[in-house]
């Protein structure tokens, strides 16, 4: 039984990193010879690639670490502040949660159209602040932290933001981990948004150029995509440890 | 677990400095791998020419018309054009067929093929095809 679940196991890896094995493949071969021309044409004739580049971590990374400041602080509120209808409250983020993209995306454009943030960077990074996915992961998480220590700490200080820093974060920090490569990943693949939201070129994030990969000359697709990678994979390798603990929260309390 | 993070870390500070000094330098190095030109507008160079008057007699006039070096004449003549690529504006030359006239001792006139706003390739620091994209000095 466990031969034929290792197999199957297996079978499924292979299926998923399939498209990435093609994906790195086709990025070295040009006309069935092993070739790096469409690296050379990437980073060498495609100077646009850069400042999308730069843009994606810009938007990936300032959302993550404005996402994790909101989170933390609705999730704290969300499980130890005394709250009139708190539990409607966060059904209510489940919802939001469940809701596909495309819903929020005509209101968020009205809203930023409003507030003349349209084709600037804020357009991008003030709706995904507020993802709800965050507070559900880490409302689940803060349930089971050590009560005491929180008591001990209201006695010493009455600054919830102390309390939040000292008592509350070093307790989740597996967790905020966790969150924060789910959010990083979020915002790094990020297409409709800048698609809908931005204009210039200047602004737009490094998945805009994959999807348009074809208005680019030379063969600038396989590699692009190749390098959109790296960030990602390398904030998973580094985190990856506490994204499985992290997660783990069904079976830790 | 420790030999491990000192790896990734070090893969992700090679990748990103990689991508820095790319950022910085990637235009130079692409500048250096096409072609380098000097351009210039056709002169408007003054020519002499012959006539015959109704009466019969044969006199010389001076007329300014548009003129390209003479060295040029013989050789695939080359205008430089802005165009889209990549997502930004890039210079490219295009091969004009020009049809030369009268000829002074450093210029030969242009009867067609090039206008006064074109600008010719002068000289190129390597070989020039049609639709190749150069760096005007």
């Amino acid at each position: 039984m466990k031969r034929v679940g290792k197999v199957l196991f297996g079978i499924l890896a292979v299926l998923f990193l399939l498209p990435v094995g093609a994906t790195v493949g086709a990025s070295v071969l040009e006309e069935g010879r092993f070739s790096l021309q469409g690296y050379w044409d990437l980073l060498f004739d495609c100077f646009v690639f850069y400042p999308m580049f730069w843009n994606s971590m810009l938007y990936a990374g300032v959302s993550t670490l404005l996402q994790l400041a909101v989170v933390t602080l609705c999730a704290f509120a969300l499980t130890q502040a005394c709250l009139k209808g708190k539990k409607l409250l966060f059904l209510a983020y489940v919802v939001f949660m469940m809701m596909p993209l495309q819903v929020t995306l005509l209101p968020n454009y009205i809203g930023l159209r409003d507030l003349g943030l349209l084709n600037t960077r804020w357009g991008i990074l003030l709706p995904s602040i507020f993802s709800p996915f965050g507070v559900v992961v880490m409302h689940q998480y803060m349930k089971g932290i050590d009560g005491e220590v929180i008591e001990a700490m209201r006695l010493e200080s009455s600054s919830v933001l102390r309390i939040i820093c000292w008592g509350v974060v070093p307790q989740i920090k597996v967790c905020i981990f966790a969150v924060a490569l789910f959010v990083f990943a979020e915002s790094w693949n990020m297409l409709e948004q800048p698609m809908l939201f931005l204009k210039e070129n200047r602004l737009q994030p490094l998945s805009v150029l994959i999807a348009n990969a074809g208005e680019y000359s030379g063969n600038v697709l396989f590699p692009a995509a190749v390098l959109f990678m790296v960030p990602v994979l390398l904030a998973y390798l580094f985190f990856k440890d506490n994204l499985e603990e992290g997660l783990t929260f069904g079976e830790r309390f | 677990m420790k030999g491990r993070r000192y790896f990734l870390s070090g893969v992700t500070v090679l990748f990103f400095t990689a991508m820095l000094v790319l950022t910085v330098t990637a235009r130079e190095i692409h500048n250096r791998s096409i072609p380098h030109v000097t351009v210039d507008n056709p002169a408007r160079t003054a020519f002499t020419f012959t006539y015959t008057d109704e009466e019969g007699n044969i006199g010389e006039t001076s007329q300014k018309r548009l003129s390209i070096p003479k060295e040029l004449a013989g050789q695939p003549v080359f205008v430089v054009y802005e165009g889209m690529k990549n997502g930004e504006v890039r210079t490219f030359v295009q091969q004009v067929f020009v049809e030369t006239g009268v000829e002074s001792e450093a210029f030969i006139e242009v009867v067609n093929g090039l206008s006064s706003k074109d600008k010719v390739v002068v000289t190129a620091d390597g070989p020039l095809w049609d639709g190749a994209e150069v760096y005007v000095d």
